[in-house]
C-alpha cells in the first residue's frame, strides 16, 4: 500500500476541468501516476468518462477502478492507513492509494475492480447461493459480521450496506464476501464541526443507495449510525 | 438478496413489513442469532461485535456437528467394505476415493487431538478416532481398497515413526511374503 501524496514537480496544478477537456493533459496525468502509486496505471477503456468509475490496471496486473472522492473533512493518508490495516484481516475492497491533485480539489481512490469475474455481485448471486450448503452461507455471514464489527471499531459508520455493496469471490470452491462502496462510509470523530458530522452521516444521495434496507427510525431522523448499520446487516442475512 | 435463505428481497419492502415477517421466521437458530438486530428500539439492538460473536459460535457449532458425522460415515463405509472383501462379496465393496483417504489421514493422529492442516499445530479435542482410522487405512491397503498414490503422510507423522508412503508399500510386500 502506498501512502498517497500530491503530484510532484514543476507542473501546474491539474484540475478535473482541464483534464476533461484536454487530451494532452490527460496523457500527462497518466504518465505521472506511477510517481503517485509507484506503479504504472493504464486505463483499459479509453471511452470511459474521465475519471470516475474508469477501469484501469496496475503494472502488477491488479485490475483497479478510479473512484472520485470528497476528502474535505478528513485526512486521505489516514483513510488509506485504516484500509491498509483492515484489509489484511477483514473482507473489504482493496484500496491501492489515493490520487490527489496539487490544488487539493479532487481526489480519486484507486480501488480493486469488483465488477468483473471472479467477483459476483450479491444481488445477482441467487443461483450460486441456492446451491451453496447452509454452513458455507453461515460462514459468509460471519465474515461479513467480522468486517462490520472491525469497521465499527475504527468508528466508521458504513451507511450503504445492501446487496449491491457486497460482492462474492470464489476461491477454491469457497465463497468469500467483499464489502465495497466504503467511500460512502464516514468516520464520526474526524469532523471539525457538529454540522459537518450531521451532514456526513445523513442519508446519501448516491443512486446505488437502497432504501429497502432502512431502519424505521431513519424515516424521521434521516441519519445513520451503528444501530442502523446493524438493521441493514440483518436484512442482508435473512 | 438475503444470504442465509438465498432469497431475493421483495422489490416493495419497508421496515414495517420486515417486522411482520420477522415473527414468521421458521428457523429458530437464525432468529436466536439475529432476532434482536430488528428491535424497533435502536438502543436495544446488539453491537456488531456481539453479532459477530453469535455467528462465530453458530458457525463453530455447525462445524462440530458436521465433522464427526463425516468421518463416522467414512469409517462405517470402510468397515462394510473390508468385511465384504474378507467374505469375497465384491459387489458390496466401495473403494476409497482420494478425498476419502485425505479425510482419513486428517484424523489419523486423533488420539486426543485434531490436527490442523494449515500450520500443522494441534488443538485439543474429545475425538479418539486414531485406532479405527489406523485399522481402516491398513486394512484398506491390504484389501486393495485404497490406492497408495492417494496417501501423503504429513512430515510430523513420519518423524514419529509412522511409515512413509514407501514404508507403507514395503509393509504391504512384507505382509504378503509372510
Amino acid at each position: 500500500m502506498t501512502v498517497p501524496r500530491v503530484l510532484p514537480g514543476s507542473q501546474d496544478p491539474l484540475t478535473v476541468a482541464t483534464l476533461q477537456n484536454d487530451h494532452t493533459r490527460r496523457q500527462e496525468f497518466l504518465e505521472n501516476i506511477p510517481r503517485v502509486l509507484e506503479s504504472e496505471i493504464v486505463l483499459r477503456d479509453q471511452r470511459q468518462g474521465f475519471f470516475d468509475g474508469a477501469p484501469a490496471s496496475l503494472k502488477g496486473g491488479d485490475k483497479v477502478r478510479l473512484i472520485k472522492m470528497s476528502l474535505k473533512t478528513y485526512d486521505a493518508p489516514k483513510l488509506v492507513q485504516i484500509y491498509a490495516t483492515l484489509s489484511g484481516s477483514v473482507s473489504i475492497q482493496r484500496v491501492f492509494g489515493i490520487l490527489e491533485f496539487r490544488n487539493g480539489s479532487t481526489s480519486y481512490a484507486v480501488v480493486e475492480d469488483l465488477e468483473e469475474p471472479p467477483f459476483l455481485p450479491l444481488s445477482n448471486a441467487f443461483d450460486r447461493l441456492e446451491t451453496t450448503p447452509f454452513i458455507q452461507r453461515l460462514r459468509i455471514c460471519y465474515d461479513l459480521a467480522l468486517t462490520v464489527a472491525s469497521l465499527h471499531k475504527t468508528e466508521r459508520v458504513i451507511k450503504v450496506l445492501s446487496d449491491s455493496s457486497i460482492f462474492l469471490r470464489e476461491d477454491d470452491g469457497q465463497l468469500i464476501p467483499v464489502l465495497s462502496k466504503l467511500e460512502e462510509s464516514r468516520i464520526v470523530h474526524e469532523f471539525a464541526t457538529l454540522s459537518d458530522c450531521v451532514q456526513a452521516l445523513s442519508q446519501t444521495t448516491n443512486s446505488d443507495y437502497d432504501p429497502r434496507y432502512n431502519a424505521p427510525e431513519c424515516v424521521k431522523s434521516k441519519q445513520h449510525n451503528y444501530k442502523t448499520d446493524i438493521w441493514r446487516f440483518r436484512q442482508i442475512m435473512v | 438478496m438475503q444470504i442465509l435463505t438465498a432469497q431475493a428481497l421483495p422489490s416493495e419492502f419497508d421496515s414495517h413489513i420486515v417486522l411482520e415477517e420477522f415473527h414468521n421466521v421458521d428457523d429458530r437458530r437464525i432468529s436466536e442469532i439475529l432476532g434482536s438486530c430488528l428491535d424497533p428500539t435502536p438502543s436495544r439492538r446488539p453491537t456488531a461485535a456481539e453479532v459477530e460473536q453469535r455467528l462465530s459460535d453458530q458457525y463453530a457449532d455447525e462445524c462440530a456437528k458436521q465433522t464427526p458425522s463425516d468421518i463416522s460415515e467414512l469409517l462405517e463405509k470402510g468397515k462394510r467394505s473390508i468385511a465384504a472383501r474378507r467374505e469375497n462379496q465384491c459387489a458390496l465393496v466401495d473403494m476409497f476415493s482420494k478425498a476419502d483417504v485425505e479425510k482419513l489421514l486428517t484424523f489419523e493422529d486423533s488420539w486426543d487431538d485434531v490436527p490442523r492442516l494449515d500450520d500443522e499445530t494441534e488443538v485439543g479435542s474429545p475425538l479418539r478416532l486414531a485406532p479405527r482410522v489406523k485399522f481402516t487405512l491398513g486394512a484398506g491397503i491390504l484389501y486393495g481398497l485404497i490406492d497408495l498414490a492417494h496417501i501423503h503422510v504429513r512430515g510430523t507423522v513420519v518423524s514419529r515413526g509412522t511409515t512413509s508412503l514407501e514404508g507403507i508399500a514395503s509393509f504391504e510386500v512384507f505382509y504378503f511374503r509372510i
